[in-house]
């Protein structure tokens, strides 16, 4: 089990970590390089980009989506992220084993605050879990993915919680301590090939939006042609 | 709302002859994949989307049937998922592993209703966290179909007739019809007004060149003459073009092809006549698309394009549009057409010209940007054979709101709108009658 906490904290970490780094670095560079690419070929190229800007943070304020029906989904949604972004990076147990490997550190949460934030994240997880199981609408739409992240990330912080508070841990320490290494691996290593992405993808959301109908001149006519189409009546 | 009983709906004609269906849709996308820009757009939507089913709350059809399979993010599913399984490398392998089916005749078909029951009013697209543009989805989705054939018969003969028919319009109007109305209603305008207030035609050099949802000519007369009578008063120079009347473009509804070559064809007109200015009268889709695509196909040095209510309310603000507030004593409410509304770009010049003349106007909630579609968006409306989805499913949101004014006129600034909400009004027997912005302003214009 040793060797394997070991494994999982060392090679198969700095490799999970190097996959969600370089793949969502691709997917940001692609998006930039894409963006450069079709606006060269787009027939309208004006672009406002101060407004794309505040359209993005406005999209990005959580206030916004309060004003719905489904307010209840904003709020635990808002719960589940803080904690979500704020502790894997934050904690200090975390920040020691960066310092460990990269030789420098940063500033860490106080404990109450990432104990009280990890615990809005597990708890939050659930209820949106939850409430996917209870809108048929949620339902209808959701894949395997959207059913085993949420326990998944729950998993991983409560074997944080319980690493960090051993007294309230009613299973081995080893064994909490592998499901939380190899969890929280696992979840940095399909980063890049799930709706994770969208950590990295977001921002460029409304530049995207703002693209979507910037029509290339031409592009039927050519798709018509590729097709072998052309002359034919309409 | 009480959910409504579901109307399945079937209106569009095979592909002739009969082919591969998903054969042919898979080249016809990859086609365009590899021509235009949409390869970019649907890359970043096939990865972001979280699946929070919040889009289910903004669109009325969803809102009218409660069925999954009109939540805006499971239909544009429909079109992500063949994107992911076939053009992308991830799922290329996982099909490979997993054993994913490829795309099958019977996913055309539910692609071919579900692209024509969203109406690309675009309302959800508020609600996505994501930013997913769903109307773009269905808009995409839509030209691919039609690509291999699958398009309603009505919006394919109005386009092959506008592109490639003897009169070059949607309506079929010939030249000497056109120039018969133009005088009849300048007759009517001048036992009306007793003035001379011209409908002018050919006019080189013109500020504006006038491009009325064809139409109007037809169905609208109160309207273009509330129009003309507008340019009297500010004594701009204007005119209609007889090589091209006509400002609908159905291919915004259905391929970008014909969106383009419609654009084309108004920038012609425009060149031909040494027009300065595009004037798109009231129609929300034909406003939408010039406004959009003439920048778009019509290079550096392409027209301004401006809407008839952008051009009305300067003209009241600058005060050489005078109306009279004692004329209409009725309560009146204002519906926003979706594709001038949802942007922001038309939503307060209506409000500002109907508040200066009309005591009780009263909005439906919510209303301008995010408004609800009539219900017959993204031509849905020309689809007559789908009428009773239209009013009983797309429309049941707009019934609820226009019961709830109590207003006896609903202004709908669009041609596509008003043929809509007659039939919303009429099929949910409400007590009010449709009319143009421009049928009131003809009423209480001082000249
Ligand atoms: S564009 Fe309108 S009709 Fe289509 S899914 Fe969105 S809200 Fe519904």
């Amino acid at each position: 089990m040793d060797a394997l906490i070991e494994f999982g904290r060392g090679p198969l970490f700095r490799f999970a970590v190097a996959i969600a780094l370089l793949g969502i670095s691709r997917h940001a560079i692609l998006s930039v390089i894409g963006f450069i690419r079709l606006r060269a070929r787009v027939g309208d190229k004006r672009l406002a980009y101060g407004a794309i800007a505040l359209n993005t943070l406005r999209r990005l304020n959580p206030l916004k989506y309060l004003v719905s029906s489904r307010w209840y989904y904003t709020v635990l949604s808002v719960a589940f992220h803080v904690g979500l972004i704020l502790v894997p990076i934050f904690y200090l147990g975390h920040i020691r084993l960066w310092r460990s490997g990269l030789g420098f550190g940063w500033p860490a949460l106080p404990g109450p605050v990432a104990d009280v934030l990890s615990l809005i994240t597990i708890v939050s997880a659930m209820l949106l879990l939850a409430a996917r199981a209870w809108w048929k609408e949620s339902r209808a739409i959701s894949k395997a993915q959207d059913w085993l992240l949420p326990p998944l990330i729950a998993i991983a912080f409560l074997s944080g919680y319980l690493l960090a508070h051993p007294a309230q841990n009613p299973f081995d320490f080893s064994i909490t301590m592998f499901v939380h290494v190899w969890v929280g691996d696992l979840l940095l290593l399909i980063t890049p090939f799930t709706k994770i992405v969208h950590c990295t993808l977001l921002p460029f959301s409304q530049l995207v939006a703002e693209m979507a109908w910037r029509m290339v001149p031409g592009a039927g006519r050519d798709a018509v042609k590729t097709l072998g189409k052309e002359g034919q009546a309409i | 709302m009480r959910p409504v009983k579901n109307i399945k709906i079937k209106y569009h004609q095979e592909p002739s002859p009969p082919m591969n269906r998903p054969q042919k849709f898979l080249e016809a996308f990859a086609a365009m994949l590899k021509h235009s820009h949409y390869g970019y757009i649907l890359d970043h939507f096939a990865r972001i989307g979280t699946k929070c089913a919040r889009c289910a709350v903004a669109c009325p059809v969803h809102e009218a049937t409660g069925r999954p399979e009109d939540i805006p993010c499971y239909r544009s599913e429909l079109l992500l998922r063949v994107y992911r399984r076939h053009f992308t490398l991830e799922g290329r392998l996982q099909a490979r592993i997993f054993g994913a089916p490829p795309l099958s005749d019977e996913d055309i078909d539910t692609m071919a209703e579900a692209f024509y029951r969203c109406t690309a009013c675009r309302r959800c697209n508020f609600e996505c966290p994501m930013g997913i543009d769903h109307g773009m989805i269905t808009h995409l989705g839509r030209h691919i179909l039609s690509e291999i054939g699958v398009v309603p018969k009505a919006l394919h003969v109005s386009v092959r007739e506008q592109l490639a028919g003897k009169t070059g319009n949607t309506s079929a109007i010939p030249l000497p019809a056109l120039l018969d109305t133009l005088s009849f209603l300048e007759e009517e305008l001048r036992e009306q007004f007793n003035k001379e207030i011209k409908f002018p035609v050919d006019v080189e050099g013109a500020e504006y060149v006038f491009f009325a949802p064809v139409s109007d000519y037809l169905l609208e007369p109160d309207t273009l003459m509330g129009q003309a009578a507008v340019f009297f008063a500010t004594g701009d120079s204007w005119t209609i073009g007889t090589g091209n009347y006509d400002g609908i473009n159905y291919g915004l509804f259905y391929n970008d092809r014909f969106l383009e070559d419609i654009i084309k064809r108004e920038l012609a007109e425009v060149r031909r006549l040494k027009g300065k200015k595009i004037l798109i009268g009231e129609c929300g889709h034909a406003s939408r698309a010039a406004k959009v695509f003439v920048p778009a196909y019509g290079g550096e040095d392409a027209p301004p394009v401006i809407n008839i209510i952008e051009y009305t309310c300067q003209a009241m603000e600058s005060g050489k549009v005078r109306l009279r507030p004692d004329v209409i004593k009725e309560r009146v409410t204002y519906h926003d057409p979706c594709n001038i509304a949802r942007s922001g770009w038309i939503v307060d010049q209506p409000r500002k010209i109907l508040r200066s003349f009309i005591k009780d106007f009263v909005e439906m909630e919510p209303h301008g940007c995010n408004n609800y579609c009539c219900g017959g968006g993204s031509g849905t409306v020309s689809v007559d054979e789908i009428r009773a989805f239209r009013t009983s499913i797309g429309g049941a949101k707009k019934a609820e709101q226009l019961r709830a004014t109590g207003a006896q006129y609903v202004v709908a600034p669009c041609a596509n709108c008003k043929k809509q909400l007659r039939e919303v009004i009429e099929d949910h027997k409400l007590d009010m009658e449709v009319i143009g912005l421009h049928d009131l302003v003809l009423k209480a214009i001082a000249l």
